[in-house]
């Protein structure tokens, strides 16, 4: 068993970074994404709607192969971990602009006013009153949605990235061991995102606690 | 210790005694008047042509059924609710309304008209994330820039006034629903403004927790504050007011000193009303 154990392990590197660049850069991204979605020119908006919808409607399979075999082969040359990594950021984006959007409706419309009675401007209302009750309800679904990114990625070994999946499949053609292999590999998958739910868990009763809605 | 909510003005001074209604000097400054302000809420007109002015130290009352429209006058005097035509002057700011893309006031006019104007809800609006502490620290800091030492040591005189000095360090949750609107109370007073707002403040209060509320306010029209209330609460609007204003419709029906409204109103729909919420 150890034997297959120490090659799909050095898959993890990969799966993980992947996992996590892609998360990052769909947190960041998904802040103008959201921006845009609720921006009071329609033009804007309607563009900012279709992206997200677009985004999240194509399996990330096919992102994958337009990125990689598409795109970059054409126009510029692009190898598959940075391809995989742009490709699930910007899905995560998509993901994340609106988990944001869930995150600011459950605050009470009132909490907008009662900020801009006292004077504050949109954006302090934002940063110092909407902003930190939205987190509440952002912490679990940006959770949940980076422990399903953590298993997406298991596709990106079909553009050959060296994954966890990507490992297993040719260590399985090696040896022909495949059903303990690939059980190997679904344990791999349960120890990555266990750290993943257990901190989500944590946030989420500490925050519980400290807002008390 | 300061012994007053609002800090003294720089008026003559009647002794230890606050000034009572009826001591008060007749013919003030003018502090609040609105001209021909109109709003219209998804396709209804909430309020129509409404002009009405208030003068410094004035404690103005509004009353009227369901759906009148006073919640959306009251939210137009800050432009909460933008109104769609008029003009809302206060205590020498003055912003004409309108809703033209481009045309609109400025940020930087209803960041000025704000600064004077406190308000109050019907549900409290603390934010229940911070501690009352903060939640009437954090404005003084970013909109008056005070330094957190000065913003702590007025939060913390206004909690004693409203009778919270205990409940500083407290998140809203932990807090009774009067003790809540004492808090907001406290906070809106914390920015120092020139008028106060009240939209129903003890319409979500059971009668004994609306009493601490009311006491406050009460205080607060002694100690010299210009306030137009909402209220359901006939009797505080009587004894405390020295305007009432009827609406109705979205307009002004009726308005005069209490005893007028209240005993002789002029209007047969006015009567009806009052028999309704009096008589019950
Ligand atoms: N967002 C909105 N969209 C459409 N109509 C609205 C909206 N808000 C209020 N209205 C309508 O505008 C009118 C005035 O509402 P407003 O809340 O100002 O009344 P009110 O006098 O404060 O009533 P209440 O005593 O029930 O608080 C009502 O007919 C109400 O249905
Ligand atoms: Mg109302």
């Amino acid at each position: 068993m150890l034997e297959y154990l120490g090659p799909i392990s050095e898959g993890i590197a990969a799966t993980v970074t992947i996992t996590a660049l892609a998360f990052v850069l769909g947190s960041i991204l998904g802040l103008p994404l959201l921006a845009a979605s609720r921006s009071p020119w329609l033009p804007v908006r309607a563009l900012a709607r279709f992206l997200i919808d677009l985004l999240r409607a194509v399996p990330p399979i096919v992102w994958l192969f337009i990125l990689f075999f598409g795109l970059a082969q054409s126009l510029v040359s692009l190898d598959a971990y940075p391809a995989a990594v742009i490709g699930f950021g910007c899905i995560s984006a998509a993901y994340m602009a609106e988990i944001y959007r869930a995150g600011l409706l459950a605050v009470r419309r009132q909490q907008w006013e009662a900020g801009a009675a006292l004077g504050l401007n949109r954006l302090q209302v934002l940063r110092t009153i909407v902003g930190p009750q939205a987190i509440r309800v952002v912490i679990p679904g940006a959770a949940t949605w980076a422990i399903a990114l953590l298993k997406e990625t298991a596709v990106v070994s079909v553009i050959g990235v060296s994954d966890v999946t990507f490992l297993a499949t040719s260590e399985s053609q090696r040896s022909g061991d495949g059903l303990l292999i690939f059980l190997l590999a679904g344990g791999i998958y349960i120890l990555m995102s266990l750290p993943l739910a257990l901190v989500a868990r944590w946030t989420d009763a500490r925050l519980h606690r400290a807002v008390a809605l | 210790m300061p012994d007053r909510l609002v800090p003294m003005e720089p008026e003559p001074d009647t002794g230890a005694v606050p000034a009572g209604r009826d001591q008060r000097p007749a013919g003030g400054r003018e502090m609040v008047r609105l001209e021909g302000v109109s709003k219209e809420l998804g396709g209804h007109q909430a309020v129509r042509d409404v002009s009405l002015t208030l003068e410094a130290g004035k404690v103005m009352s509004i009353i009227g059924p369901s759906g009148a429209g006073k919640s959306t006058l009251l939210r137009c005097v800050n432009f909460l609710a933008p109104p769609d035509s008029g003009s809302v002057f206060v205590d020498g700011v003055e912003v004409c309304a309108d809703r033209r893309p481009g045309l609109e006031p400025r940020a930087s006019e209803l960041a000025e008209l704000r600064r004077r104007v406190g308000m109050v809800f019907q549900n409290f609006e603390l934010f229940p994330h911070l501690s009352v502490l903060r939640n009437v620290t954090l404005a003084q800091e970013r909109v008056l820039k005070r330094d957190r030492a000065d913003a702590e040591r007025r939060a913390r005189e206004l909690l004693e006034r409203v009778g919270l000095a205990d409940k500083a360090d407290a998140f809203p949750a932990q807090c009774s629903g009067g003790q809540q609107q004492r808090v907001a109370i406290a906070r809106a007073l914390a920015l120092d403004p020139h008028l106060m707002l009240f939209d129903e403040p003890t319409s979500a209060l059971d009668p004994e927790l609306g009493a601490e509320v009311l006491s406050v306010m009460r205080l607060l029209a002694e100690e010299g504050m210009t306030m137009m209330i909402v209220t359901h609460e006939m009797h505080f609007a009587e004894q405390v007011s020295d305007s009432v204003v009827v609406m109705h419709e979205g307009a002004v029906l009726e308005e005069g000193p209490p005893e007028v409204v209240f005993k002789r109103p002029v209007h047969e729909r006015t009567r009806r009303f009052l028999n309704a919420v009096l008589d019950r």
